[in-house]
This record gives C-alpha cells, sequence and structure tokens, in this order.
C-alpha cells in the first residue's frame, strides 16, 4: 500500500515533469508556428491612393516580399514627381502583417465607398500564404484599413513620405 | 407711480411687437424647398433654378470667399434656345443662396444643401434637383496644394455635384501588369481614358471626350451655362415650348407702323388701313398698348384694294395717343388709305386721316447686291409727309410681326442694344403720289431679311417700321405680247395661204400636163 502510494507520488512527480515537459514544448511550438505564420515568405502589399479628384496628389506604393519599399506621389496640378525608395526590416513586416491580421483583411468587403464623387481613398492589395485580396476605400471610414495604414506610416516615416487619404486618422494609435 | 407702469407696458408691448415683426422674416428665410430647386414660370418662358447652401464649421473669412466664389459661379442666366434656335430662346436664370448654418432656422435647414470646411480633398455626394438637399466638403486653401482660382472652382465643381452633376473625366492609374481605369467616361469612348501616365507618374486623368471644355471635367474652365442647362435637363424642364415662347418669325413683307390719334373731339374707336390691290394677310398685330388693343379685326377685299379694319369699341383712343398696328403680306404693299373711322358705316371722319407711307425694298440685280429701298406716298391728300431718320438692319432671322416695334431694344435708338444702321439723309419731303428710291450701301443676299425704321412728321409725329425678305428678280423667260401674237397669227395666215395657193398651182400644172 505504502509502496503504491509511493509509486504512486513517482507517478505524480513524473507526470507532472512530463506535463511541464509538453507544456513548454507546445509554447514554444506554438510560438514558433505563430512567428511563421506572421511573416509569410510571399507576404506583399501594394496599392494606389490620395485623390479621387483630377486635381490634389495621388501616390502608387508597394512593398515586396524582400522588404523593398516603393512611393511615388505625383501633384497632378503642378506635375511635380517625388519618388522614394528603402528597405523595411523583416521586424517591420511582421508589424504590418500582424495588422493586417488583427483586421481580417483577407475577410474584408472589396470596396467602401461613400458614394461622394472626388475627395479621396486608397486601393490596397495584399498577398500572403498564396491569397490576395483588394480593398477600396473611398471616403470612407474604415478602422481595419486605417490601423493597417497607420501601421506602414509608422514605418515608412523615415523616409519622409507617408500614405494619406482623407479619412485617415492615426491620432489614436494602436 | 402709474406713470412708471404705463412706461412698463409700453416697453414690453414695444418689445413683443418686435419680436411679432421679426418672427415671419426668420420663418421665411428659405426662399424654395429643395437644396436645389427648379421651376418653370407662369408664363412657360422662364426656368428658375435656386440653390440653397449651408456652410458648417468655417471661419468667416472662410465663409465669406466660399459665398463669393460660388455667387461668381451660379448667379447668370442662362438660354435654352428653341427648337428653331432661330426663333427665339427661354431664360434660365439661375441663382444661389449661401448662408452659415447656424443662421438658418431648424424648420429651413433640410432645404439646404450642407456644406463643411475640410483639409481633404472636396468631395460631395451627387444631389437631386427637386429632392431634398446633399452634402458636400469643400477642401480649405492649400490643404491640398491649391488656392484661389482653381480652389474656387473646385467648390463650384462640388455644388455641380449637389445639383446632380457627375464628373466628366477619366482617371487611369498604373498597375501591373494593366493599368487600372478607376473612372471610365460615361458613355466610354472607343478608348475611354486614352490618357498616357508619364514617365515617373502613377496616374494620369482627362476629360472625357467632348467635355474638354467642362468644368465636370477639369479646373482649368470655370464653370458655364452648359453645367446649369445640363442640372435643367435632369429636373426634365430643358424646354422652351413653342407657344409662347418661340414665335415663328414671319415671311413676306411685315409693316408695324406707329397710328395716331390725332383727332380734335372724337374718341377713336375703328382704323382703316387700305392697301393697293388684293394681298393674302398672312398675319397681324392688333395693337399695344395692351389697354388700347384692338378686339377685331377684318379683312375686306375688293376688286382694286385689300382693307384692314380693327375695332375697339370698349376703349376708345382718347386724342393725342398712339397705338401700333402691323400686318403681313406674301408682297411688299402700297398703302392707298388709312384713317379713322366713324361707328356706323365705316366712313371717313374729316380730321382722321393718317399720313402713311408704303415701302418695299427693290428686287436685287444680283446677289449678293446692295438692297433698295422705295418708299412711297399714296394718301389721298394734299399735305407733304417728312422723313429724318432712317435706319437699316440686315439680320440672320427675320422678326416676329409683334417684335417690329420700339419695345425690341435692338429697335429701339435709346437702347443699348440698338443694332440698327442709320442712312445718312437730309429731310426728305414726299408729296401724294411720290416715290423714291434709297440704296443701302451693304452688301445683302437674296433671302435675307432687312428691317428697316423711318420716322418723322405729316399731321403728326411717326415712327414706322418694315419687314422684308430681300428677293432676286426672277429669269427672264421671253414671252410675247399681245402686239407679238396677232403679229405672229398674220404671219402664220399669210405661210398657210401662201402654201394653199402654191399647192393648187402645182396641182393646175399636172393636171393641164
Amino acid at each position: 500500500m505504502v509502496k503504491f502510494i509511493r509509486c504512486g507520488r513517482g507517478f505524480f512527480v513524473t507526470a507532472k515533469v512530463l506535463f511541464s515537459a509538453i507544456l513548454l514544448i507546445a509554447i514554444v511550438f506554438m510560438t514558433s508556428s505563430n512567428l511563421l505564420a506572421q511573416t509569410p515568405s510571399d507576404f506583399a502589399l501594394g496599392g494606389y491612393g490620395g485623390s479621387y479628384a483630377p486635381w490634389g496628389g495621388s501616390y502608387l506604393f508597394s512593398i515586396s516580399t524582400d522588404g523593398t519599399f516603393e512611393y511615388e506621389l505625383i501633384d497632378l496640378i503642378s506635375g511635380d514627381v517625388q519618388q522614394v525608395t528603402g528597405t523595411l526590416l523583416p521586424a517591420d513586416l511582421d508589424l504590418i502583417y500582424a495588422e493586417v491580421v488583427a483586421a481580417d483583411f483577407f475577410n474584408l468587403n472589396s470596396s467602401y465607398d461613400s458614394g461622394k464623387m472626388d475627395g479621396s481613398g486608397i486601393v490596397m492589395e495584399v498577398t500572403a500564404s498564396n491569397v490576395t485580396h483588394a480593398v477600396e476605400v473611398k471616403n470612407y471610414l474604415l478602422v481595419e484599413m486605417n490601423d493597417i495604414v497607420c501601421a506602414i506610416n509608422a514605418i515608412i516615416t523615415s523616409f519622409g513620405v507617408e500614405l494619406n487619404y482623407g479619412t485617415l486618422d492615426c491620432s489614436g494609435g494602436r | 407711480m402709474k406713470k412708471y407702469t404705463n412706461f412698463k407696458i409700453a416697453v414690453v408691448f414695444s418689445i413683443v411687437a418686435l419680436f411679432a415683426l421679426l418672427l415671419p422674416i426668420s420663418s421665411a428665410i428659405a426662399a424654395e424647398a429643395h437644396g436645389t430647386t427648379i421651376v418653370r414660370d407662369a408664363d412657360g418662358c422662364t426656368v428658375r433654378m435656386t440653390v440653397q447652401i449651408a456652410v458648417d464649421i468655417a471661419t468667416q473669412a472662410e465663409f465669406d470667399d466660399v459665398k463669393t466664389s460660388l455667387e461668381a459661379c451660379f448667379n447668370r442666366t442662362c438660354e435654352i434656345p428653341c427648337e428653331n434656335p432661330e426663333h427665339g430662346h427661354c431664360d434660365v436664370i439661375c441663382t444661389i443662396d449661401v448662408r452659415k448654418l447656424a443662421d438658418i432656422p431648424d424648420a429651413d435647414k433640410p432645404k439646404y444643401h450642407i456644406v463643411s470646411m475640410t483639409n481633404d480633398i472636396s468631395s460631395a455626394v451627387p444631389g437631386t434637383p427637386n429632392s431634398g438637399r446633399s452634402t458636400s466638403d469643400f477642401e480649405r486653401a492649400n490643404s491640398n496644394g491649391i488656392s484661389g482660382t482653381l480652389l474656387h472652382r473646385a467648390w463650384c465643381h462640388e455644388v455641380l455635384h449637389l445639383c446632380g452633376l457627375e464628373d466628366k473625366y477619366c482617371d487611369l492609374r498604373r498597375g501591373d501588369p494593366d493599368n487600372i481605369e478607376v473612372l471610365p467616361c460615361d458613355p466610354p469612348g472607343p478608348i475611354p481614358c486614352d490618357c498616357e501616365i508619364a514617365d515617373g507618374a502613377n496616374r494620369c486623368t482627362k476629360p472625357c471626350t467632348g467635355f474638354e471644355n467642362d468644368a465636370m471635367a477639369t479646373l482649368s474652365v470655370d464653370m458655364s451655362c452648359d453645367n446649369v442647362i445640363a442640372i435643367v435637363e435632369l429636373a426634365g424642364l430643358n424646354s422652351c415650348p413653342v407657344d409662347p415662347c418661340c414665335p415663328i418669325p414671319e415671311e413676306g413683307s411685315s409693316t408695324n407702323k406707329d397710328i395716331y390719334q390725332g383727332m380734335l373731339e372724337d374718341w377713336g374707336t375703328n382704323i382703316e388701313i387700305v392697301l393697293f390691290g388684293q394681298h393674302p394677310i398672312l398675319n397681324h398685330f392688333d395693337g399695344s398698348p395692351p389697354q388700347w388693343g384692338f378686339q377685331t379685326f377684318e379683312i375686306l377685299t375688293s376688286e382694286y384694294s385689300t382693307s384692314l379694319r380693327w375695332s375697339n369699341p370698349y376703349s376708345p383712343i382718347p386724342p393725342g395717343n398712339t397705338v401700333h398696328v402691323g400686318w403681313v403680306t406674301p408682297t411688299a404693299t402700297t398703302i392707298m388709305d388709312a384713317g379713322w373711322r366713324d361707328d356706323i358705316l365705316w366712313d371717313p371722319i374729316w380730321d382722321g386721316t393718317i399720313f402713311e407711307i408704303g415701302h418695299e425694298i427693290l428686287p436685287l440685280t444680283e446677289s449678293p447686291g446692295y438692297p433698295t429701298l422705295r418708299l412711297t406716298y399714296g394718301i389721298p391728300t394734299t399735305q407733304p409727309v417728312w422723313i429724318t431718320e432712317l435706319y437699316y438692319l440686315l439680320w440672320d432671322y427675320p422678326f416676329p410681326l409683334d417684335l417690329l416695334k420700339p419695345e425690341n431694344p435692338f429697335l429701339d435708338p435709346t437702347s443699348p442694344e440698338f443694332a440698327m444702321t442709320p442712312i445718312a439723309i437730309e429731310p426728305i419731303e414726299m408729296f401724294p403720289g411720290d416715290a423714291i428710291d434709297i440704296e443701302i450701301v451693304e452688301l445683302s443676299l437674296s433671302g435675307q431679311p432687312i428691317v428697316i425704321r423711318f420716322s418723322g412728321s405729316g399731321n403728326n409725329s411717326y415712327v414706322e417700321y418694315g419687314q422684308h425678305i430681300i428677293t432676286a428678280p426672277t429669269a427672264d423667260v421671253p414671252t410675247l405680247s399681245e402686239w407679238g401674237m396677232m403679229l405672229m397669227g398674220l404671219l402664220l395666215l399669210v405661210i398657210g395661204t401662201v402654201a394653199v395657193v402654191r399647192r393648187r398651182r402645182r396641182k393646175a400644172v399636172l393636171n393641164e400636163a
């Protein structure tokens, strides 16, 4: 009986150790698997934004899988063009992708349009894990797009540019 | 104490009275029921478009700038041409009412389009004429790189959206692999938005075909009447009714003349104008000013004359006044007699004769050529008539008969729009039976209308308008006169007689042989 008890104690200790080890392995595994999901190798995004009227500024932007950032801004009245190229760090891509996931971007509608004419907006196309989805926001406050663009702007501000459109509001932070 | 009480009552009464006076003003601030209201006047010939704008969230300077620029765009008069533009047009009177939102009573706010100032690119929700109101954001100066004229044009562009118009530019963006047409033209052209995206640029925009100078397509031009008419069309009022707005211009020869009531005692009731020869009357003008319009018009034709009779039994014209009457005939006419008549047998009243001059334009000898005006004085009297002023106007299309009068600004020498050309003449004295020809030194074409205006004095001062369609002489076709016919008949008789005689002789000779 005593022996049984002793064995029982040993068994529970062993089980406790084993459980802790399995839990640790699971945590480590889940964390690494999460990290893998956050930065798919084909993660890229691009699009255009700015004025929808024949005046104002309009820009084209892209972030490639290797982190290359390209940006072109044209003033539709003066014709002045501003071009910027830079490289984002993997951690930057992680942050952006985290916002994409948090916004459930791939389940957003393809268009959010207030029905206003002229004004401004943004079209963003994201590719990740062999899935591509594009969302247009025109004269419309879409919190999910707002958060993604604010995250991008927080990174590319170091290049002296930003993605801007009328309803964008990055004052709240995230 | 009582005096003090009376003073209080007076103060209270004054305040209540002031409030009562102001109340109707504040509650009647909105002129129309919608943000964009378009209605046709009762006469059918004028369309009124009223745009009501309430400005929200703006500084005083911004409000003043918005108000001034929108008024410059929208306060204008445009025209809807008649189906045949030569027959005239209807006016479209466009006005805009710009106020601060805070100054508008709550009950009237739904009748105003709402405009808010913003730092974003200007935008607007398209509205519908005669249906509620819409909203727009106006970008602030320099918030997106434009200011001054371009900014004002952008604001006007947005208000045109509020009135119902759509954009007329296309928008092409650089894409991978194909460029993306964000805003195609409607209707699309063969190649919608065929602009080229410049190297280094990511986008091009271009006015849709046919809208290159349209404020809905570009900020390079100001808003125009085309935009106003397009809005009126959305309301289904882009038409100009033929009756009464598009009177068909007169063909033939028109006369519209002053008839002076110069009788000493009688009040003028009946007028008769007698023309030499028989003439169909294509149209007639039965008098102005309105209070002396003639109630009846009658035509009497005899073998040698055509009488035009106007009667005004219920409101006779007192001595010393002038009325207008007019008529149109296929060809020019000469006046044989004219005057006031009695009420019973239409006999001439002894001092009622009107000394009138007939007029015609002689056919051109060649086209283009210089027309000749012929004036004739055929009234059976011994008194002369003086012509002191003479004008002419070569016009693109004939005026309707009822516009051949001094109230027509093109024909009124005191009007800034007076379009007639004077003919330099010394005062001309004409006696009964006289006819004079005056050459008009301006090349004109066969078929072109010409208006003449002459004035002077006879037994009264007068102004007369005439309108003729210049004609070319008909081609001369050789014809035989009566004498020619007789000579021809005689000649044929002689030839026939000779032929018969010769045949008989030949037959006799053969019989003898």
